[in-house]
């Protein structure tokens, strides 16, 4: 249907969107939305063809692909190994930039979008079955030297190439191309004009299967009339082109699901492009035991590089895996900003991409919960404290041995002493499924009690880094902060006593001043 | 059966899928209709076409054989009843003109032929046929006034008086004959059955003309025919073939009078009447008289209604006195 008369859009994105992903253990429904997935793809996730930025078919589908991680290593191998080969060689990244053009013109094609008039019907269908065409020759010829699983393109284009569907293809186009050639001589007047013309020689191209005699064309086209089709050329050209689309027909899915496979590799590409033109880094981490220690050099947020601010690399580093790491410091001090670019890095990671740090180890996780504080909403059932108690109920039902948690200021929203209890319960039970748990907090009494008493063995301690006027430097060290550093955040926003007096005494005389025309 | 859009050339698989899109299995994008139903559609709509106009090519010939046979027996009727009249009978008209013409210009005097001499010779020149006309001298001066005369003279006392005089010329027996004629009782149709009015010559024999076998001919519809078969059939064609084929005219012209003298109720006055006897024939005049006519010799009784006939009646009884005092 497509084909024979193209839709109003969306065919593309629809079938991309419902398209399957390679298994996974992870529940986007538990990070998602917390880690901004969608937010990231959009910003740093920008699919290039020679340097212009392009449309991505389906976002949705990027999204899901990137929060589905595959179960399997061997495909997350896989596509590591694609988006390697991709960076080393810049020629396979031209030819697959140029085979996303391609299939984004196949779509806009069969999605109606290209324009073509009502008048030359068959018009579109042979452009579409051109770009077929064009595609798999590109595929067959432009990936031939792979070593990864862009091999598998050409061998794809090789195979549709060695079969009777395509050569027909191949002779369709031809045919509507060139039926005949005519050798002319063309006589040209002393004032510039042609004079006339003289016909040297008529060659058809007989050796294409679609060339028959006038005559036969003609008996072709009493036959389809007879038939209940037109009696006309075109009806001709339109039953060549429908057996041939049927003998392809069967090789263009893939085709679709192609395009968000090349798009989610050329948005690899294009977020390490983004980064190395901010000056940052990306790599492709070594995968490791969780017993072994994980680290991240030069981590960095990539959602702040999405929102044009140029984020300040750190290095992350743990003795193991399986620990739960608390992370104190002064507010504004990066401490949400570090679980946000561990969360997106362990997910990127595990999906084959690159991650937003200059070198890393890192191991398999079976899932990711994020959990972030939770904003007050109008409909909102139970208090502060109940918010908080449902969050760590959510948690727990839905979290599995050695998954990554990461939780923002944890029991935030209660008094200290009640929310330092929850704290103690909460942390006692994750060191149980021995996750990889990253939880920042402000109760800093607290998490310097646990440290001193060191009864939770799997506890880890981290700290904002406080440079010269106690200002954070955005890096993290071992131990536990000894101030929130509230004093500089309220001096920052303009809440110190003497700024506060001042807007006291602002509004009382501007309340106190009487109306100037009761004056008179 | 194959089908014209696949060569020898191709791949019998591609071969095979333009077969199956020329037979229409799929049903195209936009249409409500398969290839097939297309088709069938054509083939029917084909179907209706050559069946209406070989309907409609049988309805126009067998009208066409309608038309021919129905103008073939109109044509066959003309032809029947014409046929025993000769050039010359179908112009009586023209002849009979000529001699009313004659006869209305300034009176040439009377006139009994020789012929008429003989004894017996009156009896046997009434008893053969006539055609007779009578009216104002005024109508009988051209052709055209004369069919127009034709049209209201009928047989009248004149006729019956001279093929069947009465046995006196009293009042009593010319009023016997007179009413016989206003009646048109046996008797006077009897008596004058030799005797046939100038206008059914001239009415009817137009229909026996070589013009009318031409409209005939001419007509090209079957309506066009009938309403010439109705016209043909109603014209008094048995009294046009006899008025043709008379042997004597006879004429009658009343002149205008003094009009000093009364009028009658039933139009008599005194005036003179003009009385041509001719055969045709020979072409001659065998009697031509004038009489002046006078109702008041008619009693009272009698005059308001049948003062033109015993008039007529007395006028008979002149010219055959005439025709005995020549002797």
């Amino acid at each position: 249907m497509a084909f024979a008369s193209g839709i109003s859009g969306g065919l593309f994105s629809d079938a991309l969107d419902r398209a399957p992903a390679a298994p996974s253990t992870w529940e986007p429904a538990s990070f998602a939305n917390d880690l901004f997935v969608s937010t990231f793809v959009a910003a740093c996730f920008k699919v290039k063809v020679a340097g212009q930025d392009l449309v991505v078919a389906s976002q949705k589908h990027l999204v899901r692909l990137l929060t589905q991680p595959p179960r399997d290593l061997e495909t997350v191998l896989f596509r590591r190994a694609i988006v390697s080969e991709l960076t080393e060689s810049s020629d396979l990244r031209a030819e697959l930039e140029k085979l996303y053009a391609s299939l984004g013109r196949l779509r806009n094609l069969i999605e109606g979008a290209g324009g073509v008039g009502k008048f030359e019907p068959h018009r579109r269908q042979l452009d579409i079955l051109l770009c077929v065409k064009q595609i798999v020759d590109r595929m067959a010829s432009g990936f031939g030297g792979a070593r990864s699983g862009l091999s598998r393109l050409a061998a794809f284009g090789l195979r549709v190439q060695g079969g009777e569907p395509y050569q027909s293809l191949r002779d369709l186009l031809r045919y509507d191309e060139r039926l005949a050639t005519l050798n002319l001589t063309v006589s040209v007047g002393a004032d510039g004009r042609i004079r006339g013309f003289r016909v040297l020689s008529i060659a058809e191209d007989t050796e294409n299967p679609f060339v028959t005699s006038p005559l036969r064309r003609w008996l072709g086209k009493l036959e389809l009339f007879v038939r209940g089709f037109s009696f006309s050329d075109g009806e001709i050209m339109a039953r060549l082109i429908d057996a041939v689309f049927d003998g392809i027909e069967d090789e263009l899915p893939p085709l679709v699901q192609l395009m968000g496979e090349v798009e989610l590799y050329l948005g690899a590409l294009g977020f390490r492009d983004i980064a190395l033109a901010a000056g940052l880094s990306v790599c492709l981490p070594s995968f490791v035991a969780g017993s072994e220690p994980r680290t991240l050099q030069g981590l960095w947020n990539p959602l702040l590089l999405g929102h044009g601010i140029t984020p300040i690399p750190c290095n992350f580093e743990t003795d193991r895996h399986d620990t739960t790491v608390l992370v104190t410091g002064p507010n504004s001090g990066g401490k949400t900003r570090l679980l946000q670019s561990l969360g997106l890095a362990q997910l990127l990671a595990q999906c084959g991409m690159f991650v937003p740090a200059r070198a890393g180890a890192l191991t398999l996780a079976p899932s990711l919960v994020v959990s972030l504080i939770e904003e007050t909403r109008a409909d909102q059932a139970e208090g502060r404290l109940g918010t908080e108690l449902v969050r760590i109920r959510a948690l727990f039902e839905r979290l599995p041995p050695g998954a990554m948690v990461i939780l923002d200021e944890l029991c935030s929203g209660t008094n200290p002493s009640e929310g330092e209890e929850i704290f103690e319960l909460v942390v006692r039970m994750l060191a149980r499924l021995g996750p990889q748990a990253f939880i920042t907090t402000h109760f800093l009494a607290f998490a310097a009690r646990l440290q001193r008493e060191a009864q939770i063995t799997e506890l880890r301690f981290l700290q904002v880094e406080l440079g010269p006027e106690q200002r954070p430097t955005y890096q993290f060290t071992q131990g536990v902060a000894h101030t929130s550093l509230a004093g500089h955040a309220a001096a920052r926003l303009g809440v110190t006593g003497e700024q506060l007096l001042a807007l006291v005494e602002r509004n009382i005389r501007e309340r106190r001043a009487p109306p100037a025309v009761a004056d008179k | 059966m194959p089908t014209f859009l696949t060569t020898r050339k191709m791949h019998p698989e591609l071969a095979a899928r333009i077969d199956a899109s020329v037979r229409g299995r799929k049903k195209r994008a936009g249409r409500s209709l398969g290839p097939r139903m297309v088709a069938f559609a054509r083939f029917t709509g084909v179907l209706l076409v050559i069946t209406a106009v070989v309907a409609l090519l049988a309805v126009r010939r067998r009208n066409h054989d309608e038309l021919e046979g129905a103008r073939a027996a109109l044509l066959a009727s003309v032809r029947a009843r014409s046929e025993p009249l000769s050039p010359t009978d179908l112009e009586l008209p023209t002849r009979a003109a000529e001699w009313s013409v004659r006869l209305a210009t300034p009176y040439e005097g009377d006139l009994v032929a020789p012929e008429l001499l003989k004894d017996g010779a009156l009896a046997a020149v009434v008893a053969r046929s006539i055609v007779y006309v009578r009216g104002p001298i005024g109508s009988m001066a051209n052709a055209k006034t004369l069919a127009l005369a034709a049209a209201v003279s009928s047989k009248d006392p004149l006729v019956s008086c001279l093929v069947d005089p009465p046995k006196d010329r009293t009042e009593k027996a010319m009023l016997t004959k007179v009413r016989g004629a206003y009646a048109r009782d046996a008797l006077f149709e009897k008596s004058t059955a030799n005797v046939t009015r100038l206008d059914d010559a001239e009415v009817g024999l137009p229909f026996l003309m070589p013009a009318w076998a031409a409209r005939v001919t001419a007509a090209e519809e079957l309506a066009d025919v009938a309403r010439l078969r109705r016209e043909f059939e109603k014209a008094p064609l048995d009294g046009a073939r006899r008025a043709a084929q008379s042997e004597l005219l006879f004429v009658a012209m009343d002149e205008e009078g003094d009009k000093k003298g009364p009028t009658e109720l039933d139009g008599e006055r005194p005036h003179k009447v003009r009385v041509l006897l001719v055969d045709l024939r020979a072409k001659k005049v065998l009697v031509r008289h004038q009489k002046n006519v006078d109702p008041s010799w008619i009693t009272e009784a009698q005059r308001p209604t049948y003062a033109a006939g015993l008039d007529s009646c007395a006028l008979a009884m002149d010219v055959r006195e005439a025709i005995q005092r020549a002797r």
